[in-house]
């Protein structure tokens, strides 16, 4: 027969009410728990830290030196690096008592924030300063300008390439040189100045940059040091350089013509050669003593020549 | 829940509905178990995924201090403005892994601006869980590495889990809700069908009480109207009793009495005239003659008498004999056949009322072929049956109408009627088929049962 169950028990809403109420507590507890473990386990999500000024006397800094007054210091870009180690070393040989440190690479980036915060006096700037830049209202003195060119290993067999080509290469297109060695593109970092020279001409190269960056379709190398070391020892290699780092340095590298025009200071003041760069000296105002003659030195007939010899076409440009 | 009027018309209560009362009480709970069921695997996959993110934050906040560390020494000064190389060396820390931003702070809290693009692969707003490491030179703390980890991996596995166990939530509760919700169905069903039947058995045993008790009302009320005859019987015995005394005590001052009155005188004659010597001898010849024949009257009177008041003839030789005689008496006195059939044992074996009962009837029946029928053939029946006893008398003589628009007190009238009370007061019947001129046929049939509990109806039937 049928269980012994009160009907008025089946129709009180009190029990069912209570048990709603039971399940509640549970599901509560349980997600209170979980909540709390979790707030414990994640912890807060707001910044630990704040982005105001960063204390003059931090630690991180403490190691900077005071910069003596005979002694120039420079920091920047590594494409400048080349040419103002060959002028320091000219400046230092006939101003006795001088003396010129050229840092190692900090990009041109580094070198603009190290001039603003006065840690060095030149910052060394191989592409146009960006807006923010712009805004610190530094002074620019362009003291060079240099061919960018398209280097390629000593086994490529290739002596000029067009600009159609140029981008086949970077895009994939052309995976082998005439004599059928793979051609290996080498790219520097987003932002590297020789880049920049060549997409200012080929808009259609940015694109194709950043999608290769995107794809990882290339080896990607972050200093003029590690571009000069594989273009020279990797076969079917191919990247963008300076043509002044190049000469002066007497890399195992060759340049190849654009189009059949070789980069030389008359191709590129008449811009039949497409590519260059130009490099700057940023400092947060006009300098004075060393710096000061140090600036007049590169401005001098004898590192105008000394550009010239080594590739580099001296600016202000010969009137 | 409802209340349904019974045949009876008493309030009984229907069935609970043990269904609606399980799937209240189990939806609570199911709700339970597909909550925690659907939440706790993904909710374990989200903790167990943060821990192991919180880890690898931690281990990279630590390889991030050691390089920061290198660079400082390295570098003094100008490692921070070195942002891409140095970047890009933080960078191949984070390479597949969910760390967004990784932030080099000074020791007061303030983060240093190394670049203007976050360290990390990603950027956004979304909440970050953050953990350090310390940056220290010369076993001095200089700063700290930070990495902050986006927790989308670890949520969208959880919601990528959430789906299927959210699904086998649904299902196991589903089932454990369903399933019993059925067989509490098909139970209630069951026993609503085994309370319909046995409403419907018991509305059947009611009426079969009804009908059982209105029998019985019947039989009550027959019991009644023969306990109302029995008594209207013992009460018309005790008058026939009295009656019947009365006659005697009549018949026995009228004739026995003025006989022996007679004979009284006729003796004291006779004495007298003996005293008279031989003159008187022809007279007490006479008167003696005269005498015995009132002597002999009385004693026929006195048997007669006798006879009235009870059939000593059954004591003495058995109903059967005592039938037989009867028939004879009738055959002697009457030029009448008689056919005396009687399928009955010499010892009768009946109570003594029976006895006397069909010897009355049959005496009566036969007294009244010879004083009314005038039939030339007359037959007798007795038969003995286990439990019931049959009697016949059929004559071809006139007959008459029974019917009861007859007058009372005719002939015969009261003698049908005395035997008819005979045999009712026994428990029998009695049936006159008669018509002018085609004889008459009495037919009784008795039980053979007693009416007092020792089995003596003689008092009920001396009459």
């Amino acid at each position: 027969m049928s269980p012994e169950i009160d009907p008025e028990d089946v129709e009180s809403p009190a029990s069912l009410a209570a048990l709603w109420i039971g399940v509640a507590v549970i599901l509560a507890a349980a997600v209170g728990v979980a909540g709390f473990l979790l707030v414990d386990l994640i912890g807060t999500t707001r910044e630990p830290f704040t982005s105001g000024e960063v204390p003059r006397d931090s630690l991180l800094y403490l190691r900077s030196t005071t910069r003596p007054p005979e002694v120039v210091h420079l920091a920047g870009s590594g494409s400048n690096l080349p040419l103002t180690r060959a002028l320091a070393e000219a400046f230092q040989a006939t101003h006795p008592g001088r003396h010129v440190v050229v840092f190692d690479s900090i990009g041109s980036t580094g070198g603009v924030h190290a001039a603003y915060d006065d840690v060095v006096d030149f910052g060394l700037v191989s592409r146009p300063l960006r807006d923010s830049e712009l805004a610190l209202d530094l002074l620019r003195v362009p003291y060079a300008r240099v061919p960018v060119v398209v280097a390629v290993n000593l086994g490529v067999p290739e002596d000029s390439i067009s600009l159609a080509e140029l981008l086949d290469l970077y895009a994939g297109r052309r995976s082998r040189w005439s004599d059928g060695t793979p051609i290996v593109v080498i790219q520097r970092e987003p932002g590297d100045s020789s880049h920049q020279a060549v997409e200012a001409v080929l808009p259609e190269f940015a694109a194709i940059n950043q999608t290769a960056y995107r794809d990882a379709r290339w080896r990607v190398v972050d200093s003029d040091q590690a571009m000069q070391e594989a273009l020279s020892i990797t076969a079917g290699a191919v990247g963008l350089f300076d043509l002044g780092a190049i000469v002066l340095q007497r890399l195992p590298v060759k340049p190849l013509r654009i189009d059949d025009i070789a980069p030389s200071e008359a191709s590129v003041q008449s811009r039949r050669y497409p590519f260059s760069k130009d490099l700057a000296l940023v400092s947060v105002e006009p300098p004075v003593g060393a710096p000061a003659e140090f600036l007049r030195f590169i401005d001098g007939e004898q590192a105008r020549s000394l550009m010239r010899a080594s590739g580099y076409i001296p600016l202000p440009e010969d009137q | 829940m409802s209340r349904a009027t019974g045949p009876s018309g008493h309030v009984r209560k229907d069935s609970v509905d043990l269904r609606r009362y399980l799937s209240a009480r189990m939806l609570p709970l199911v709700v339970l178990l597909a909550v925690l069921v659907s939440l706790s695997a993904p909710l374990a996959y989200f903790v167990l995924t943060v821990r192991t993110l919180r880890t690898r934050a931690e281990a990279t906040a630590v390889q991030v201090a050691s390089a920061i560390s290198r660079e400082i020494q390295d570098r003094p000064v100008l490692w921070r403005y070195d942002a891409y190389k140095l970047l890009a060396h933080i960078r191949a820390f984070t390479e597949e892994t969910s760390i967004a931003r990784i932030e080099i702070v000074d020791r007061s809290g303030v983060r240093v601006p190394l670049d203007d693009q976050p360290l990390g692969r990603r950027t956004g707003a979304e909440p970050l869980m953050w953990e350090s490491a310390p940056i220290e030179i010369n076993e001095q703390v200089v700063g700290h590495a930070w990495t902050g980890v986006v927790l989308d991996e670890a949520r969208a596995g959880a919601l990528l889990l959430l789906i299927p166990f959210g699904a086998l939530g649904l299902g196991l509760a589903s089932l454990i809700y369903f399933i019993p919700g059925r067989a509490m169905a098909r139970a209630t069903r069951r026993i609503d069908q085994s309370q319909a039947a046995l409403a419907r058995f018991n509305q059947t045993l009611e009426q079969q009480v009804a009908e059982r008790s209105s029998q019985l009302s019947a039989a009550y009320t027959q019991l009644q109207a023969k306990e109302e005859r029995l008594r209207e019987l013992s009460s018309r015995a005790l008058l026939l009793q009295e009656a019947e005394r009365r006659v005697i005590a009549r018949e026995l001052h009228d004739s026995a009495g003025q006989a022996l009155t007679a004979i009284r005188i006729n003796l004291q004659i006779i004495a007298q005239l003996a005293e008279a010597g031989a003159r008187g001898s022809e007279k007490v010849a006479g008167l003696a003659a005269r005498t015995l024949t009132i002597a002999d009257a009385t004693l026929e009177e006195i048997r007669r008498a006798v006879s009235m008041l009870g059939p000593a003839i059954l004591d003495d030789v058995g109903l059967v004999a005592a039938i037989q005689r009867l028939c004879d008496d009738l055959g002697e006195r009457a030029d009448t056949i008689i056919d005396c059939e009687l399928d009955a044992p010499p010892a009768s074996g009946l109570s003594p009322a029976l006895e006397s009962a069909c010897y009355r009837v049959i005496q009566e029946a036969l007294t009244n072929v010879a004083r009314h029928a005038r039939a030339t053939r007359v037959v007798v029946r007795l038969a003995l049956a286990p439990r019931k006893i049959h009697l016949e008398v059929h004559d071809n003589g006139r007959g008459f109408d029974p019917s009861p628009t007859r007058p009372a007190g005719s002939v015969g009238g009261r003698g049908l009627v005395g035997m008819r009370e005979r045999v009712e007061l026994l428990g029998g019947t009695l049936r006159i088929d008669s018509a002018p001129d085609m004889g008459t046929h009495v037919i009784v049939d008795l039980p053979q049962v007693t009416l007092s509990e020792d089995g003596d109806d003689t008092a009920v039937v001396v009459a």
